[in-house]
C-alpha cells in the first residue's frame, strides 16, 4: 500500500548538541512531550508530526533520528537528560573504541569504514520503517574528527547506497580563532564530500554565530545552549513548510530546487529575523512583511560571516511565519526591488520567493512575526576561501601533517588532500563564475580546454 | 373536467408544449395531469391516461390519442383564447366527443355535440360554484349580473303587456307619492311600478341597466319638476345596483382574498345604506317624506355611492395589490375630507388579508398566497434540489420573485425588504427547521393593521384611520410600516445568516474548499501526485474512475487534509473538456448570452456540448475535483461557484503538475554532482533553472499574490455582512477576482501560458527520460559490484590490517568508478543529439517567455495584477535586459 510521503532522516553528530536541542524544538512545537506522547491539547492538529516523528505501538512519538558518535560523553549525556525516554534507544551509536577522532578527520573517516556495518543497518532499518523517504538530513561540525571523518565516509556511503535520495546537511563551519589546530585540514577534507555529495548544505558559520551573540543579542559570553537554540531555531524554521504544510514548498526537494541551478552550488545560507534567545524577550517591534523581509536581507542577521554586500544572489526564499497580511507581499517585493536592497546574479531570473507559513500554535513566542531566509549567494565562496588559504598555510608548513600520515588513507600519500583542494578551489571558482554574464559558458569553456577528459577535480 | 374528484388537468398546445401562450378555440391541445400523464382514449371510446410522451412523438398514433380539438360550445367557428368559465367541448381528431354519459361514466365516444359534451373551464383549486348562483336575480338584492343580461330582457319583454297608466294622468301629490314610493323600491333595487330598469348604451358602447321614470313610454308623463328631482336622485339607484353587482361579482372565489374583503367592506356601507332607505320607508308610512326630503337625505349617500361606483370601475377584474393600489390612489387623489375616510376605511378592510400573507411571509418565512395577491411569486419550477447539478441555476434569484402589479404603492419602497425577508425565512424553512419570531407580531403591525378587524361601526373605524395611511401618504415620509418591516428584515437576514455561519459552517466550508482547490496545503496535492503520476499521464479512456477515486481517498487520508472535517465531501470527476475548450465554452457563451446568461462549460448540459475532445485528453487534463454541498449552502456553492473552483484547481493542478516535474528534472541534475558533467550539461541546468524560476514566481504569484490575499480579504469582509445576498456577492466578486488574476479570462494570456507550461512539461519529460537512460545498466552495476565488495569486507572483520587495505582500495575504486560513468554519460550525451534537443527547447522556451513578458509590459499599466506578475517573473530585470540586447542587436 503506497503511504506518506517524505520523510527524512536525520543522523547527527554530536561534538555539537545541536541535534538534540532541534528535536527538542520539534516537539514543543508539535505539543510532543519529553516522553513522546502528543499533549492533550495538541490532539486536533493538522501539522504534519509523521514527516519527522513515527509513530511506535503505544501511540509514542520517536524521532526519525539517528544519533551517532565517537565517544560517549555527549550521548551519555543525552540519555540522562529529559528527553532520553524520546529517542529509540537503539539509534544511538557510540563506537566500540569510545576513544573519538582525536580532531583529525581521517581517524574519523577510517573508524567510519570500521563501524559502517552497524551504522548502515540502522539507516537500512529506519529506512525502510519510512513509508516513503525523501531524503536524508545529516548535522555534523567540520572542524573535529568525528563529524567531518566519519561525517564525510557517511555522505559517500549514503550516496552510493541510496542514490536517489537527497541529502541535506546542516555543517557547521569552524570560528577563525581555531581551538581545533588542524581544523582548516578537516574543513576541506569535508567539503569535497560536502560539494560532491550532498544536494543542499546549509552553512552555520560559527564566527556569525559569535558575532550575532555578542553584537545582536548582547551576550558577553554565550553559551552553547544559548547558541544551540539558535541554531534549532534556524534548522526548525527551514523546515516549517514540510511539517505545516502551505500552498508551496511542501518538500525538501520544492523546497530547495529552485534555489540551487547547478549541482555544486548548493551550499546556503541562513537569515533569521527576530533572533532572540530567551523566549521571553520584550522588545516587540513593528513586524510587517516588508520589515521581515528588509531585515533578512542584512548582512548582521545572517549566519555567515562573509559579507553580503559583495557578490550576488542566486535565489533567495524567504519564509515567513505567523500572522500576516498576504496583501502586503507584493508591495514589500516591489519596495524591496526599487530600493535595490538585493544584489542580483545577470545570467538568468532570479527574485525573492515568499512563502508563508503557519507558526506552532503550541509555542508562546514574543513577536508576532518571524522570518527566515535560504539563499544561495555566491559570496559563500568567501568562506571557502579563508579555509583554503588556511589550509594552504598550513600545508605549506607541513604542519600536523604527520598525524594524518599515521592514517592508512594518508600512508601513500597526500593525493586526498590534493583533490581536495582541487574540489574545493573548483567550487570557489564556480562561484565566481556565477556572478558574471557568461556563467552560461563557464563549464563550456573548461571542458575544452581539459580535452574534455573529466578528470578536472583532481 | 370532472373538478369534484379533485383532478386537475393542464391544457397546452399539442404541437409546443413549452408554450406559455394563450389558448385559442379551434386549436389542437393535449390534456395533462399534475403527475404528468395525457389524458387519452382508447378505440372503444374508454378514457385512460397514457405516460409521458416527447413531442417528437406526437405523429405516432398513441400520442395521437392524446390530441383533443379545442371547441367553444356555443360557437363552433371561434378561434377567440379560451378563458376561464368559457363553455367548451372537446372533439378527438377522429371526431368523437368527450362526454359525460349519465353523469357516471365518462368517455370518447359522444358522435354528436350535445348537453353531455359542455364542460365549463374552471381555474384548478378554486371551489367550484354552481351556475343557478349566477342565474337567481333575486338571491343578492335583486341584483343581475352583467352575464345574464338577456334574462333581464326576456323578463321586461312580458313586463310589457301590463303596463300601468300613464303617471301625467294623477294629480301632482298622488304622483310625488308614487314616485317616492317606486324611488324607495328602486333604491333597494327594486323595480317599482312607475320607476324601471331600462338598457342603456354608454358611450363606450357597452349595454347597462338604468333606473328611470316610465322608461317604457317614449316621453315620461310625470310632472316635469317632480321627474327632474327624481332623476337627480336616480343616480344613486343605479350606482347602488352596480355597487351590488360589483359585490356579487367580486365575492367569487378567484377574485382573491382582497376583492372578499373589500366587497365585505362595501357590504358594511351598503348595510348602513339599507338602513337608511328603511329610515325613509318609515317616514314615508307616516305619510311625512317629500320628495324634497328625500333629496336631503340621500346627499351624502348619494356621494358615497357615487364614489363607490367610480372605485367598482377603476376596480375592474383588479385583485390582490392591484386593487390595493386603486383603493389608494382614489384615497390620495380625493380632496374631500368624507370621501377620503371612505376610501381609507376600504382600504383598511381590504389590506387586511393583504397584511395577513405580508405577517406570514415576513414573519414564518411561508408564502400562503392562493390568489396570487402577493408581492412575492413562487416559481416551483426552481427546486432546490438543482442547484447541486445545473450550472445554470437561477433557484435563488428566480424562485421567488416580485409580482410588479401587485406591489402596493405603500410598500413599493419596502419591496426588497419584504421579499427578503421573506426568502431568507423561508430558505431556513426549507432545511425543515421551524422559524420563530421572537416579538410579538401582532403587537408589531399594530401600527399597520387596523385593531378593530370586526364588524365595527364605520365611526369607530373613522376615528383610527386617520393615523393609519394618512402617514403613509406621500407627504409624510416616516410611517408605521417602517420600524417593523425593518426589524424583521433585519432579524430574518440575522436567522440565515447564523444558519448559514454556525450551522454550516460557511468558512470552515470555504477553508476547506481552499485546501482542495487551492491545494493550499501542498502535501496533499504531493500525496495524490505521487501516488498517481502514472495514470496521470494516460489517456481518460483508458482510466477507471474507482482507480482514481482510491488514489484521491488515499492522498486525503494520508496527508493534513485528513484532520478536515469535510473531507469525505470531495470526490473526484474527469471533465470531457480540457481547461483551454471549457473556459472557450464559458467565454462564448457568456459572450452569446450576456454574462448573467447562464453558462455552462459542464459536460452536464448536453446543449453546450460542440467539442467532444475527451478521447484525446490525459488524465492530467481532464481530472478534476468536485465537492458535495448540501442546502442550504448550495445557495452560495451552487454549481457554478464550485465550477469556477474547477477552473482555478486545473489550472492550479497543472502548473504544479509541471513544477514538480522539473524539480524531478532537477534531482536528477542533482545526483550528477559528483561527475563533472557541468560543462556539457551547463546549458540544460541553467535553462531548467529558469524554466523553474518561472513555474515557481507564476505558482508563487497566484498563491500568495492573488488566491491568499483575495481569500484574506473576501474572509475579512465576511464578518461584515448582514445579508445572505451580500455574501453571495462577495463571494462571486472574489471568485471572479480570482479567475481574472490568474489570468484565466484572458484568452491571449492564457493561450501564452499554456504553451510555455507545455514546452516546459515537454523538456521535463524529454530531459528526465535521457537521464533515465544514462544513469541505467552498467553505472549500477559497478555500484553493486562495489557493495558486494563491501560484502566481503564483513567476514574479514577482525582481520584489522586486511581491512585497511581495503581502505585504499575502496577510495581507489571510487573515484575510478565515477570517472568511468562521468565519461560515460559524457559520450553518451554527445552522441546523442543532446544539445540540439536543448537548443532547440531553449529557442521555444525563449520565444514564448519573449512573448509573455512583452503581452505582460504591454498592459500591465492597465492592470495592477498584471504589473505584479511581470514584475515577479523580471525581478532582477533579466529578461528585459536580455529583450533590450535582442533588440539593440536586431537593429
Amino acid at each position: 500500500m503506497w503511504k506518506s510521503k517524505q520523510n527524512y532522516l536525520s543522523s547527527y553528530f554530536t561534538k555539537f548538541i545541536v541535534g538534540d536541542e532541534f528535536w527538542k524544538q520539534l516537539c514543543h512545537e508539535h505539543g510532543i512531550n519529553p516522553e513522546g506522547i502528543l499533549e492533550e491539547y495538541a490532539r486536533d492538529g493538522d501539522d504534519r508530526k509523521d514527516v519527522f516523528f513515527y509513530q511506535a505501538d503505544d501511540e509514542h512519538y520517536i524521532p526519525r533520528s539517528l544519533l551517532i558518535d565517537l565517544e560517549p560523553r555527549v550521548i551519555n549525556s543525552i540519555q540522562n537528560g529529559l528527553y532520553s525516554n524520546l529517542y529509540n534507544p537503539e539509534n544511538f551509536y557510540i563506537s566500540k573504541h569510545g576513544g573519538g577522532a582525536g580532531n583529525n578527520w581521517a581517524r574519523g573517516y577510517c573508524e567510519g569504514e570500521k563501524c559502517q556495518d552497524e551504522i548502515l543497518e540502522m539507516i537500512d532499518r529506519e529506512a525502510d520503517g519510512s513509508d516513503s523517504l525523501e531524503g536524508f538530513i545529516l548535522t555534523h561540525s567540520t572542524a573535529g574528527g568525528t563529524g567531518s571523518g566519519l561525517g564525510s565516509y557517511l555522505l559517500e556511503r549514503l550516496n552510493d547506497r541510496y542514490p536517489k535520495k537527497l541529502i541535506q546537511t546542516y555543517s557547521v563551519f569552524p570560528s577563525n580563532d581555531i581551538d581545533i589546530v588542524v581544523s582548516p585540514y578537516n574543513c576541506l577534507l569535508t567539503l569535497k564530500r560536502l560539494v560532491l555529495n550532498a544536494d543542499a548544505s546549509v552553512i552555520i558559520d560559527n564566527n556569525a554565530l559569535q558575532r550575532i551573540a555578542t553584537d545582536r543579542l548582547k551576550l558577553q559570553n554565550p553559551t552553547i545552549a544559548q547558541i544551540n537554540s539558535i541554531v534549532s531555531t534556524i534548522m526548525s524554521a527551514s523546515t516549517t513548510t514540510l511539517r505545516y504544510p502551505g500552498y508551496m514548498n511542501n518538500d525538501l526537494m520544492g523546497l530547495v530546487a529552485s534555489l540551487i541551478p547547478t549541482p555544486r552550488c548548493h551550499f546556503l545560507m541562513t537569515g533569521y529575523t527576530p533572533l532572540t534567545v530567551d523566549k521571553k524577550a520584550t522588545s516587540i517591534r513593528k513586524t510587517t512583511v516588508l520589515d521581515v523581509m528588509r531585515r533578512l536581507l542584512q548582512t548582521k542577521n545572517i549566519l555567515v560571516s562573509s559579507s553580503v554586500k559583495k557578490g550576488k544572489y542566486i535565489s533567495i526564499l524567504n519564509i515567513i511565519q505567523g500572522d500576516v497580511d498576504p496583501t502586503q507581499v507584493h508591495k514589500s517585493l516591489q519596495r524591496i526591488r526599487e530600493r535595490k536592497l538585493a544584489n542580483f546574479i545577470p545570467w538568468g531570473p532570479a527574485s525573492i520567493q515568499v512563502a508563508l507559513s503557519k507558526k506552532s500554535p503550541y509555542v508562546e513566542t514574543p513577536h508576532k512575526v518571524s522570518g527566515m531566509m535560504l539563499a544561495n549567494h555566491t559570496s559563500i565562496r568567501n568562506l571557502f576561501k579563508v579555509i583554503l588559504e588556511q589550509y594552504k598555510k598550513f600545508r605549506k608548513r607541513g604542519a600536523q601533517l604527520h598525524h594524518y600520515k599515521e592514517t592508512k588513507i594518508f600512508q601513500d600519500s597526500y593525493e586526498e588532500f590534493d583533490q581536495s583542494e582541487e574540489t574545493v578551489i573548483r567550487l570557489i571558482e564556480e562561484y565566481e563564475a556565477a556572478e558574471n554574464e557568461d556563467y552560461i559558458n563557464w563549464g563550456a569553456t573548461e571542458d575544452m580546454k581539459n580535452g574534455g577528459d573529466g578528470m578536472d577535480y583532481q | 373536467m370532472d373538478v369534484n374528484k379533485g383532478e386537475e388537468l393542464t391544457i397546452l398546445k399539442f404541437e409546443d408544449r413549452e408554450s406559455r401562450d394563450p389558448v385559442t378555440f379551434s386549436s389542437s391541445v393535449c390534456l395533462q395531469t399534475p403527475q404528468g400523464y395525457f389524458l387519452s382514449f382508447n378505440s372503444s371510446g374508454e378514457l385512460k391516461v397514457e405516460k409521458n410522451m416527447s413531442f417528437e412523438t406526437h405523429n405516432t398514433t398513441t400520442a395521437k390519442l392524446t390530441k383533443w380539438n379545442i371547441y367553444d360550445a356555443k360557437n363552433t367557428k371561434s378561434t377567440n383564447i379560451v378563458t376561464p368559465f368559457d363553455d367548451i367541448v372537446l372533439k378527438s381528431p377522429f371526431g368523437e366527443f368527450f362526454q359525460v354519459q349519465n353523469n357516471e361514466i365518462i368517455g370518447a365516444n359522444g358522435k354528436e355535440s350535445n348537453e353531455n359534451c359542455i364542460f365549463k373551464i374552471v381555474k384548478a383549486g378554486i371551489p367550484f360554484l354552481p351556475d343557478w348562483i349566477f342565474k337567481r336575480p333575486h338571491l343578492n338584492h335583486n341584483n343581475i349580473t352583467g352575464q345574464y343580461q338577456g334574462f333581464l330582457q326576456q323578463q321586461q319583454r312580458v313586463k310589457n303587456e301590463e303596463r300601468p297608466k300613464n303617471l301625467g294622468t294623477f294629480p301632482i301629490e298622488i304622483q310625488e307619492t308614487f314616485l317616492i314610493e317606486d324611488l324607495l323600491f328602486a333604491m333597494s333595487n327594486i323595480e317599482g311600478v312607475y320607476i324601471k330598469r331600462k338598457q342603456v348604451q354608454g358611450i363606450d358602447g357597452s349595454v347597462r341597466s338604468e333606473f328611470q321614470i316610465e322608461p317604457y313610454l317614449q316621453q315620461p308623463t310625470a310632472d316635469f319638476s317632480l321627474q327632474f328631482l327624481v332623476n337627480k336622485m336616480l343616480p344613486l339607484c343605479t350606482n347602488h345596483d352596480i355597487v351590488q353587482e360589483f359585490i356579487n361579482v367580486h365575492s367569487q372565489f378567484e377574485f382573491g382574498l382582497v376583492s372578499h374583503a373589500l366587497c365585505d367592506a362595501i357590504r358594511i356601507l351598503m348595510k348602513e345604506y339599507l338602513l337608511l332607505v328603511t329610515q325613509l320607508d318609515t317616514e314615508f308610512m307616516k305619510s311625512d317624506l317629500t320628495l324634497q326630503k328625500v333629496w336631503f337625505y340621500i346627499q351624502s349617500s348619494l356621494r358615497i355611492m357615487e364614489n363607490l361606483k367610480r372605485l367598482t370601475q377603476e376596480a375592474g377584474n383588479k385583485k390582490g395589490g392591484a386593487l390595493l393600489n386603486v383603493i389608494y390612489r382614489l384615497m390620495i387623489n380625493s380632496s374631500d375630507k368624507s370621501i377620503r375616510d371612505l376610501f381609507e376605511f376600504l382600504l383598511e378592510k381590504s389590506a387586511l388579508p393583504y397584511f395577513q400573507i405580508l405577517k406570514k411571509w415576513i414573519f414564518q418565512g411561508i408564502l400562503d398566497d392562493p390568489f396570487q395577491e402577493f408581492i412575492v411569486k413562487e416559481n416551483k419550477q426552481y427546486s432546490k434540489e438543482n442547484i447541486e447539478k445545473d450550472f445554470n441555476d437561477q433557484y435563488w434569484a428566480e424562485r421567488f420573485t416580485y409580482r410588479d402589479e401587485m406591489v402596493p404603492i405603500f410598500l413599493a419602497k419596502y419591496k426588497e425588504k419584504v421579499m427578503h425577508s421573506g426568502k431568507y425565512l423561508n430558505v431556513i424553512r426549507e432545511c425543515g427547521k421551524d422559524v420563530k419570531y421572537p416579538y410579538e407580531q401582532e403587537n408589531l403591525l399594530q401600527g399597520v393593521l387596523p385593531h378593530n378587524a370586526g364588524d365595527e361601526e364605520m365611526k369607530d373605524v373613522d376615528a383610527i384611520q386617520p393615523r393609519q395611511f394618512q402617514q403613509s401618504s406621500p407627504q409624510s415620509q416616516q410611517f408605521d410600516f417602517f420600524e417593523p418591516i425593518e426589524k424583521a428584515y433585519e432579524w430574518s437576514s440575522q436567522q440565515l445568516l447564523n444558519l448559514i455561519f454556525n450551522e454550516c459552517q460557511l468558512i470552515k466550508r470555504l477553508e476547506s474548499l481552499k485546501h482542495y482547490f487551492f491545494l493550499d496545503r501542498g502535501d496533499f496535492f504531493l500525496h495524490f501526485v505521487e501516488g498517481s503520476e502514472e495514470i496521470l499521464e494516460t489517456q481518460t479512456s483508458q482510466m477507471t474512475m474507482e482507480k482514481l477515486e482510491s488514489y484521491l481517498e488515499m492522498a486525503i487520508r494520508t496527508s493534513s487534509a485528513n484532520a478536515d472535517p469535510f473531507k469525505d465531501d470531495v470526490k473526484c470527476e474527469l471533465n470531457s473538456y480540457g481547461l483551454i475548450e471549457q473556459l472557450f465554452a464559458i467565454r462564448n457563451i457568456r459572450g452569446a448570452l450576456g454574462i448573467n446568461a447562464g453558462i455552462s462549460g459542464n459536460n452536464q448540459n448536453p446543449l453546450y456540448e460542440f467539442k467532444p475532445t475527451a478521447k484525446t485528453l490525459k488524465v492530467l487534463e481532464a481530472f478534476t475535483l468536485d465537492y458535495t454541498v448540501k442546502w442550504p449552502l448550495t445557495l452560495i456553492l451552487s454549481r457554478k461557484t464550485i465550477t469556477k473552483y474547477q477552473l482555478i484547481f486545473r489550472h492550479l493542478l497543472y502548473c504544479k503538475y509541471v513544477e514538480r516535474n522539473l524539480d524531478i528534472v532537477w534531482s536528477h541534475h542533482q545526483s550528477t554532482k559528483e561527475y563533472s558533467l557541468h560543462g556539457v550539461l551547463q546549458k540544460t541546468f541553467l535553462l531548467r533553472h529558469r524554466m523553474s524560476q518561472f513555474c515557481k514566481n507564476y505558482i508563487y504569484y497566484m498563491v500568495v499574490e492573488v488566491l491568499e490575499p483575495n481569500f484574506h480579504k473576501f474572509k475579512e469582509s465576511l464578518k461584515k455582512v448582514k445579508t445572505i445576498d451580500e455574501i453571495l456577492n462577495l463571494h462571486n466578486n472574489f471568485q471572479d477576482e480570482c479567475l481574472k488574476e490568474c489570468l484565466l479570462t484572458d484568452q491571449n494570456l492564457f493561450r501564452i501560458l499554456t504553451k510555455l507550461n507545455q514546452t516546459i512539461h515537454f523538456f521535463s519529460r524529454i530531459i528526465f527520460r535521457s537521464f533515465q537512460s544514462l544513469q541505467s545498466e552498467e553505472t549500477l552495476n559497478l555500484a553493486e559490484a562495489e557493495d558486494n565488495y563491501y560484502g566481503r569486507g564483513k567476514y574479514q572483520d577482525d582481520d584489522e590490517d586486511l581491512k585497511d587495505s581495503i581502505d585504499i582500495h575502496h577510495l581507489r575504486r571510487r573515484k575510478e568508478r565515477i570517472e568511468k560513468k562521468s565519461e560515460n554519460i559524457r559520450s553518451a550525451i554527445r552522441e546523442q543529439n543532446y544539445q540540439r534537443t536543448v537548443d532547440k527547447f531553449q529557442s521555444t522556451f525563449d520565444n514564448h517567455i519573449k512573448e509573455l513578458i512583452q503581452v505582460l509590459t504591454q498592459s500591465k499599466r492597465y492592470e495592477t495584477h498584471i504589473a505584479n506578475l511581470a514584475t515577479r517573473l523580471d525581478y532582477n530585470g533579466y529578461y528585459s535586459e536580455k529583450f533590450q540586447q535582442e533588440n539593440q542587436f536586431m537593429n
